[in-house]
């Protein structure tokens, strides 16, 4: 077959691991997610709201750090991963990502598991979100279906 | 608390149930994702590829399912939550979002638990993705903490 640049489920060994570039989540990132999602909750768009917090700002919507923790990923590796779907997510929230942090992705091989379909398999990703401080504000493992070399 | 009409930990019974209204997913949202996330997934961005790929029409990121569940979770008949902290998402994809489906979010509070001092309590709630179907294409469930009415309760409660 020919090499299109892309890993396949053969190429992929458990083990193997990426860190990605960093990213500096931006008070335009959060009012575009807010947009994009419809979720305007104050923790993410009342600054004034939010200096009496425990947070004393805006913090980021969760989902946008998952998100942009999907393009950091996609970033992480010079071949891309021939991803045919996505199937599960088990992830945590485990503190806030606020407006100026600077975050990066690692991401971990942690599983390969072959299926009755003979063309595809499952590979588990363990990922942690990153702060500019070291702190894992988020992680967690993915499923991913990846197609086999045809 | 100058918040507007919300709902808080002491509101919720187990087993409550909500409907939201439906959404439906567009080439805009794809592409608006696509820019926000990063993610140029081929899938979703190249129709070519799509097509090579064994798709015959143009899938959704499978992201969308969540992030447009929490948005239209706001949108029930019922006030929001009065949300401190999303903690946890555990999320099953079960089939593709198509663009120009229409997806609703169905939640429904499966567990309460108190946590002392603590200015809020944790609700587990189930959430499924339901097209115009009426198909579950994702279903998860979500921990969050919600904020308590009464502050800080030393005594036991159980709710």
């Amino acid at each position: 077959m020919t090499d299109d640049g892309r890993q396949y489920f053969e190429d992929i060994e458990v083990g193997e691991e990426y860190i990605s570039p960093g990213r500096t989540v931006t008070e335009a990132d959060i009012v575009n997610f807010a947009g994009l999602s419809g979720d305007y909750n104050v923790l993410h768009t009342d600054a004034e709201y939010m200096k009496s917090s425990i947070f004393g700002e805006r913090i980021a919507h969760g989902l946008l750090g998952l998100a942009i923790s999907s393009g950091l990923g996609s970033r992480a590796m010079a071949r891309p991963i021939a991803v045919m779907a996505f199937l599960g997510l088990r992830w945590k929230f485990k503190g806030p990502i606020k407006i100026g942090d600077t975050i990066k992705v690692t991401l971990k091989v942690t599983e390969k598991r072959e299926i009755g379909k003979r063309d595809r398999g499952i590979v588990v990703v363990t990922r942690q979100v990153v702060n500019q401080r070291g702190e894992v504000v988020q992680e967690g493992e993915t499923d991913l279906l990846i197609a086999r070399r045809k | 608390m100058g918040n507007g009409a919300v709902r808080y930990f002491e509101d919720l019974t187990i087993g409550e149930e909500n409907v939201s209204p439906g959404r439906t997913v567009t080439e805009a949202d794809v592409v608006n994702l696509a820019r926000l996330s990063g993610d140029w997934d081929p899938l979703c961005t190249d129709r070519v590829y799509a097509l090579e790929s064994g798709f015959t029409r143009q899938p959704a990121q499978d992201l969308i399912g969540p992030i447009f569940g929490s948005g239209l979770g706001f949108r029930v008949a019922a006030p929001p939550l009065s949300v401190l902290a999303f903690m946890a998402l555990e999320w099953t994809f079960y089939s593709p979002i198509w663009v120009g489906d229409t997806i609703r979010v169905r939640t429904r509070v499966v567990a309460k638990r108190e946590m002392r001092n603590m200015e809020g309590g944790i609700v587990i709630e189930a959430r499924e993705i339901l097209n115009q179907r009426g198909e579950t294409i994702q279903e998860g469930r979500g921990t969050i903490l919600v904020e308590r009415r009464q502050k800080r309760s030393n005594a036991k409660r159980r709710t």
